[in-house]
């Protein structure tokens, strides 16, 4: 069962990000991104982490893909031309991104220790939300808070980027 | 298979395989956007994969995960901005065509 969720999952998470970067109308590409980000949140939760994956769903689909949508319906000439691509930079992107992504799976093939192999039982200690609460207010307390202040920053500075100035 | 670290790790590498084609062959800002999305998300499963193999009884990189995801969320909101005011003044998205930098 579990290895037929996994392999489903890995399906629509794969599937959906290849379709997010190459297809041409970049109303598809958001709307397979979202199936990618569904993807990785089953992936979150088949890990055990609850939380996590329902924070995904949240934040990326709820949040940063309603915004994504939103840029592109407000701005129309985006939705409706397809992009052109130059063949030349087609290739060498393609050559470029498979030769990294090469390089780390034979890395992750050859040097793995065999220990990584090997299969835990799930279920057998999953994450508790109360130990990630704690630590985040005492060990990590300090990378927290300066998050919310990147966070409040992040807001005002986009506030600012849109504003109509005199000369935008 | 759906037990161990190595598939999880192959998924993660993946998903950042596919970000870096994207970031590499696109030209319109949102796409590229989108692209960043998903090189953070292969970051974010790895850390989530290797705390859950390697490290059950911690949860440092559950922490990790939630900060990628804060800082991917402020990624994306100047990055849309920053596309609206370049989309209002050069009234386009193409990242080849807004050059004035250049010289």
């Amino acid at each position: 069962m579990q290895e037929i969720i996994f392999v489903f999952l890995a399906a629509i998470t794969l599937l959906g990000a290849f379709l997010a970067v190459h297809l041409k109308n970049i109303f598809h590409n958001a709307v397979f991104f979202g199936m990618s980000l569904l993807g990785v949140a089953g992936f979150f939760l088949l890990l055990g982490s609850e939380f996590l994956g329902l924070v995904e769903i949240l934040i990326y689909v709820g949040a940063i893909l309603v915004a994504i949508i939103f840029a592109i319906v407000i701005s129309p000439a985006l939705s409706r031309k397809p992009e052109s691509r130059k063949p030349k930079k087609e290739v060498l992107a393609l050559f470029g991104s498979l030769a990294l992504g090469g390089t780390l799976l034979v890395t992750l093939c050859r040097f793995a220790p065999v220990s990584w192999n090997t299969l835990i039982s799930f279920g057998s200690s999953p994450f508790q939300i109360t130990l990630l609460g704690r630590l985040l207010m005492t060990e990590y307390a300090l990378p927290f808070e300066i998050v919310s202040v990147i966070l409040l920053i992040a807001i005002l500075g986009s506030l600012l980027n849109v504003k109509e100035g005199p000369d935008g | 298979m759906a037990n161990s670290l190595f598939s999880y790790l192959t998924i993660g590498v993946l998903l950042f395989t596919f970000g870096i084609y994207g970031v590499l062959v696109r030209r319109n800002l949102i796409a590229i956007l989108i692209s960043i999305e998903l090189i953070l998300n292969g970051a974010a499963l790895n850390f989530l994969a290797f705390n859950r193999f390697l490290t059950p009884e911690t949860s440092s990189g559950e922490i990790f995960v939630v900060f990628i995801i804060s800082l991917a969320a402020a990624e994306a909101a100047i990055g849309l901005s920053l596309m609206l005011a370049l989309y209002r003044r050069f009234h386009t998205a193409n990242v080849e065509k807004i050059d004035r930098l250049k010289g």
